[in-house]
């Protein structure tokens, strides 16, 4: 058998980058019902408009993965694309972690909203929640704030074919002291499926943040002109 | 918002390029699989090859393959999972492909994954579906994913006979809002005869600047039985069932 794992950080391949400016590290981590389990550290590339890209890929002979995450560290607010392949020949549980170390943690009563987008293909497949939990989770500080596509949540692809699911949220956040923010998947793939996650979340400045948000984008703005 | 300058020369280059790329060594074990992407706004050129060289791959119990991988461009990003599956009754191609366009200007994009598959069957069911969606990755304005010129956003085919456009123009996906995602998802199907040479999946598509575009593009040839070939399968139950009712 050809087992492999194989990580590539989004700077490894075919060196063409010429944003990387070198960045805040990201942890990933993976673990299935087959009993895999793997912790990764993940380096931020900085984009032009100020957030960071993560991203990186697990392959092994039963399932594959690959996370794609753009974060604004100092605005928390996070954008994920998650890809998973079940290539084993039962159902296996997921659950896929990512967290971002904030720069400028905030201590407020923040607004927030979040929505999940899953496309599923293959042959007679699922998507389904785990009992009792969601498969989309933002946790804030180490609290679950967000938690989308709630149990009994089931996507089905009867025949060959695809299908695609939707779930939205928003809420408030008491944010004391916490250092970091982590999206988390939980969920559960049929043999053969492939499925793929779009998730996002964002913190909605309160007035005095929102002033000085509005001035950092008029001066990158400003800078770029 | 300025609109950009696309440079087609530059695309077309890539599409030579990935023809090229069809006789060179792959991988060991490896199906061949290959995989180009050029964007407007990169000076660097198309990138291609066989994505048993962009990243990594493995063969999975099920039988198929998977790739995975990441490339940064200088104004973009593109992730993949791509799966390849072929038995003696049908041939699947499954690529789920993020794209995030990192420069200040919306981008046209072009990508293009074509497997070539060992010789199969002559008459089949062709099937493709494909699922998108666009996230705005900033506080205010919009996210826009839209088809280009006369091109269809989704092309997906079989050789060069066998061709099926999904979310043909005029065609734009818009989310708005900060962090908001619009989807959409299409499907069509038509029979096919003759060898099947290579499967391929082909998108192009202008996305806005600082946005994130998910394509996830499913097909499947199935093999149709012929007539003779159903004769032969009833006759074979027949049997079977006098067999059994005999004991």
């Amino acid at each position: 058998m050809n087992t492999r794992l194989h990580t590539t950080l989004a700077l490894a391949i075919l060196g063409v980058t010429s944003v990387a400016q070198g960045g805040l590290v990201g942890t990933f981590d993976v673990a299935t019902s087959n009993g895999y389990n793997e912790s990764m550290s993940l380096t931020g590339v900085a984009l032009p408009d100020g957030t960071y890209l993560w991203s990186g890929q697990i392959t092994q002979n039963d399932f594959t993965t690959s996370g794609t995450f753009i974060g604004s560290p100092d605005a928390p607010g996070i954008a994920s694309v998650v890809q998973v392949v079940n290539g084993s020949d039962d159902a296996m549980a997921f659950t896929i972690d990512f967290t971002m170390p904030l720069t400028n943690p905030v201590a407020e009563n923040l607004a927030w909203e979040s929505s999940v987008y899953a496309s599923l293909t293959g042959l007679d497949v699922s998507l389904s929640a785990l009992i009792a939990d969601s498969i989309w989770h933002v946790d804030v500080a180490g609290e679950d704030t967000a938690a989308l596509m709630p149990y009994p949540f089931e996507l089905v692809v009867d025949g060959h074919g695809a299908n695609t699911a939707y779930d939205e949220g928003s809420g408030v956040v008491s944010w004391a002291d916490g250092e970091d923010l982590s999206i988390r998947l939980s969920f559960e793939l049929s043999p053969g499926a492939t499925v793929m996650f779009n998730g996002g979340f964002t913190t909605i400045p309160a007035p005095a943040g929102l002033a000085i948000v509005s001035g950092m984008l008029w001066m990158r703005r400003k800078r770029r002109h | 918002m300025t609109k950009p300058r696309y440079d087609y020369t530059c695309l077309s280059s890539g599409i030579l390029a990935m023809t090229l790329v069809t006789g060179a060594a792959v991988s060991a074990g490896a199906p061949e699989v290959m995989f180009s992407i050029a964007a407007s706004g990169d000076g660097s050129g198309p990138v291609s090859g066989m994505l048993s060289d962009l990243g990594a791959w493995a063969e999975l119990d099920d039988g198929s393959t998977a790739f995975t991988g990441n490339i940064f461009g200088e104004s973009w990003h593109v992730s993949w999972t791509t799966v390849v599956h072929q038995t003696n009754e049908l041939l699947t191609l499954d690529s789920a492909l993020s794209i995030t366009n990192t420069s200040n200007q919306s981008q046209m994009f072009e990508l293009d994954t074509l497997f070539n598959p060992d010789p199969i069957f002559a008459d089949g069911l062709f099937e493709v579906a494909a699922n998108i969606s666009v996230m705005n990755l900033d506080f205010t304005g919009t996210a826009e994913l839209s088809t280009v010129d006369d091109a269809a956003l989704i092309r997906a085919g079989l050789g060069e006979d066998a061709v099926v456009d999904l979310y043909e123009p005029f065609y734009a996906l818009i989310a708005t809002g900060p962090y908001a995602i619009a989807l959409d998802n299409q499907s069509d199907q038509m029979t096919v005869s003759g060898d099947v040479e290579s499967s391929w999946h082909g998108s192009t598509f202008e996305l806005s600047s600082g946005d994130l575009a998910t394509l996830h593009t499913y097909t499947v040839i199935s093999a149709i039985p012929s007539p003779g070939a159903i004769a032969l399968l009833a006759i074979a139950g027949w049997i079977n069932r006098r067999r059994a009712f005999q004991l």
